[in-house]
């Protein structure tokens, strides 16, 4: 309990002192990208991490909440605060019929559904014109801040990490959080005895899809055009990569991963392709040199060098 | 005495965090039945494994012939003559029983090698003859377990290593089973036995080795085994 | 009776599709996301021949299956294995590594080609015309292509020893180990064999497509539906099915509209989840099953 807080409150004070050190518009909006991608791949984890369930199409919850919110907006006139949580809804309701099927299946089915689930999205956002535009994307979306610059929504996009974090820690030392653990260990035993596994993979996945359609609302609001791309396979890769290469499994893993990849990949900035390759390398060299994730190699320092000093 | 054609040194092997084996110990000399007894998760079927090489073995030796396996890969080692019927029986249920046959044979290179050595097993199992064209998956379970035992025996091993033989069968199907076993033995195969039916695999064998928490207990002589209560207590447990 | 000839003649191709896909899959239990870029390449190398070097189609064909297969091998050897040594339970991570190689095949494509569409004229011109219906010659080799494809596949399977140790691979790993078979051989040879497959369809769409970098996307897209309805690494059900997929996508082009032929494959795929997950070939194929 102490300990999410403290992590909450640190991650707030990181949102606060940021736009103190730096006034460079780059900078914030790079920060800001990598405390959204944070949350995204932190949920992420949620699902492949603690619940074992292999989420091909999770970009397409954070597209769906982007896409409900702007819509809401600008066709119904709805104000933000709304808009927002209308894009959550959306996403997890999208997201737990969805993985409904899957759960009698087995991982292989849930990593086929999601991704079709995804690529379906994908194919509808781009040819229903009338109601999404198509390839050439929606905009004219409201900003959530008038004319305010980065510094505002550094410190919003912090507050939503920092609260997510702090529930998914709060989750996960809870007694559901004990489920987890038990369904990650073995999963028929933990059915036998009595965990409702379903019913908390369910759950599961509607919080991890909400937040994701959350942050795309966010998303949405500060870039203010979306297209369908947004639903595409890219940039789920990029989040599962995030959140391997920093530890699955882990509550700040993927975290880290987002932040030490995001500016790894803005040195690869000047050609997206390049980008994309480096997250492949990296899925890569983590699957094979260090399957713990960044988080995993930090813990082996660590407990390398105090116990060095211990002796 | 016959030459030595199993040694195993000191093995020991563990499953993830969980220690399996504790240094264990044991030898199989030539036309020899030896029996590996113990309770569920004793320690017998993987110590069966890591001589196959399904499992990997952390410290120890295991010999056979004097060949230190460590330098045989897995799927070479039934060229050196040693074979495993695994658990669960090791056969494959969607090919027919002549194709399972025929993967059993798969390292005889000559095919007049094969037709022969399916004729020897087709002539231990007439059952298997009469159902060669049948998905083994559709055999019952006596049946299964024969096809199994066939299957490794096309290669014509020298040291067949049979991981719970009576497994789910009916009393008297075991019977058979044994009277089988015998006949291959007369046949010049060595047999490594594991199973939990003590008093008809004793009756059957010249050696076992009790097994308890990863570690061997009690060996001896059959008879002096199943003379032993220490013999029940490992199975019955504390 | 035109969308018939059409549907059946694209459903060969889906079939090659499928099979290639499912055979890794029956054989490792995983699935191959850089299979469509396998593809991709085939497709690249269909234009090469055609406009570098211009060559005739059958040694395009020709080299293309010898370069594809060398190239799935290739990524078994040097990427797949290392991952399967090093992790003892390996089915996840290497689906993630093989979606790792599709993001890496298709920006490398992007960085060494550019984003360009590019296209070949057809093979050959001309159409056979029976009656009031007519099918271009080029279709008709593409017919005939796959399905002695197909019928090359089945007798590899069903009457060598590679087949024998394919097959035994795919139902009992560890009894496949103990008859003696090399396990890491098989699974090389099932990446060639798969890429083999694939390189076909490849090269014969060229035409009909276009070689870009993510043209990979349409294929596994079919290979994931024929895949899903014939049931998971069932190699007869994945043929019937993309003969199915390939006759309902054209049905459903030539009379609902064009816009809904690629929702085709995953409205079957998300049916055929939801009622029937472990596919439809099952039922076809139960005989076999006992």
């Amino acid at each position: 309990m102490k300990k999410s807080l403290l992590i909450g409150l640190v991650i707030m004070a990181l949102g606060l002192v940021v736009p103190s050190v730096t006034d460079s518009e780059y900078y914030l909006h790079l920060f800001v990208l990598a405390a959204m991608f944070g949350v995204l791949a932190v949920y992420w984890n949620l699902l492949d991490g603690y619940l074992g369930l292999i989420h091909f199409g999770y970009a397409a919850f954070f597209a769906l909440g982007a896409y409900t919110s702007a819509l809401v907006t600008t066709r119904l006139g709805w104000p933000l605060l709304p808009a927002f949580a209308a894009g959550g809804v959306v996403a997890a309701v999208i997201g737990g019929l969805i993985i409904i099927p899957c759960l009698r299946m087995g991982s292989y089915a849930t990593a086929i559904v999601t991704l079709a689930f995804a690529e379906i999205m994908r194919i509808t956002a781009t040819s229903w014109t009338a109601l999404t535009k198509g390839e050439m994307g929606l905009w004219g979306i409201p900003p959530i801040f008038e004319g305010a610059g980065r510094t505002p929504y550094v410190y919003l996009i912090t507050a939503i990490l920092a609260a997510a974090v702090v529930v998914l820690s709060l989750i996960v030392r809870s007694y559901t959080g004990l489920a987890y653990v038990a369904i990650k260990d073995d999963e028929t035993a933990a059915a036998t005895t009595g965990i409702p596994v379903k019913r908390i993979k369910l759950t599961g996945t509607m919080v991890s899809c909400g937040v994701a359609g959350v942050v795309g609302a966010f998303y949405a609001h500060y870039i203010l055009t979306i297209t369908p791309a947004l639903f595409g396979i890219a940039y789920t890769i990029q989040i599962m990569a995030m959140s391997l290469f920093g530890g699955k499994g882990t509550l700040l893993g993927p975290l880290l991963g987002a932040a030490v990849l995001l500016l790894m990949g803005e040195g690869f900035r000047f050609m997206e392709n390049y980008r994309l390759i480096m997250y492949g390398l990296v899925i890569i060299a983590t699957v094979m040199l260090f399957p713990e994730g960044l988080i995993g190699v930090v813990k082996r320092g660590g407990r390398l060098v105090s116990r060095r000093s211990g002796s | 005495m016959a030459n030595e054609l199993l040694r195993v040194e000191e093995l020991s092997t563990s499953y993830g965090d969980l220690r399996a084996l504790w240094g264990v110990s044991l030898e199989v000399r030539e036309n020899e039945i030896v029996a590996l007894l113990g309770g569920n998760g004793a320690g017998k079927s993987t110590s069966l494994r890591c001589i196959a090489g399904l499992h990997p073995v952390q410290s120890g030796t295991v010999l056979f012939e004097g060949r230190d396996l460590r330098a045989v890969k897995p799927h070479r080692r039934i060229r050196e003559g040693l074979v495993l019927i695994p658990e669960e029986r090791g056969i494959f249920p969607m090919m027919s029983v002549e194709e399972n046959l025929k993967v059993g044979g798969f390292t005889i290179r000559e095919k007049a090698g094969l037709e022969t050595a399916l004729a020897w097993v087709y002539g231990l199992f007439p059952v298997l003859r009469a159902r060669r064209w049948q998905p083994a998956g559709s055999l019952s379970g006596g049946e299964q377990q024969m096809l199994s035992i066939g299957k490794g025996l096309v290669s014509q091993p020298k040291l067949l290593m049979l991981d719970e033989l009576s497994l789910g069968l009916a009393p008297v199907l075991v019977l058979k089973l044994l009277d089988l076993l015998k006949e291959i033995h007369a046949n010049g195969v060595t047999l490594v036995l594991v199973d939990q039916n003590v008093k008809k695999i004793l009756s059957f064998c010249h050696r076992g080795y009790v097994f308890e928490n990863g570690r061997i207990v009690l060996e001896g002589k059959a008879a002096d085994l199943a003379a032993d209560p220490r013999t029940r207590k490992a199975y019955l447990g504390r | 009776m035109q969308y018939l000839v059409n549907g059946l003649i694209i459903g060969a191709v889906y079939a090659v599709i499928g099979v290639g896909f499912t055979l890794i899959f029956g054989i490792m239990q995983i699935l191959n996301f850089a299979y469509g870029e396998l593809f991709m390449i085939a497709a690249y190398l269909a234009y090469f021949g055609v406009t570098v070097f211009m060559l005739p189609l059958w040694l395009i064909l020709i080299l293309a299956m010898a370069v594809m297969f060398l190239i799935g091998f290739g990524i078994e050897k040097a990427v797949i294995l290392p991952v399967r040594m090093k992790i003892p339970d390996w089915v996840v991570p290497v689906i993630l590594v093989t979606l790792a190689l599709q993001i890496i095949l298709q920006n490398l494509a992007l960085i060494l080609e550019g984003g360009n569409f590019l296209g070949i004229p057809a093979y050959i011109m001309g159409s056979l015309r029976v009656g009031n219906f007519s099918v271009s010659y080029e279709r008709l080799l593409m017919f005939g292509i796959c399905v002695a494809t197909l019928a090359g596949i089945w007798l590899l399977l069903r009457k060598t020893k590679l087949g024998l140790a394919l097959q035994a691979v795919s139902q009992n790993r560890d009894a496949a180990i103990l008859s003696g078979i090399n396990t890491n051989t098989v699974y090389a040879l099932c990446f060639g064999l798969s890429g083999l497959l694939i390189s076909i369809p490849g090269v014969l769409m060229m035409p009909h497509l276009y070689a870009y970098p993510t043209v990979g996307q349409v294929p596994i897209m079919k290979a994931f539906a024929v895949t899903l309805f014939g049931g998971m690494g069932n190699v007869a059900g994945a043929i019937i099915g993309g003969f199915i997929l390939g006759v309902a996508e054209t049905l459903a082009a030539g009379y609902i509209s064009a816009l809904v032929k690629d929702g085709v494959a995953f409205a079957v795929m998300i049916l055929i989840l939801v009622f029937y997950p472990a596919g439809v070939g099952t039922l076809l194929t139960r005989r076999k099953l006992g």
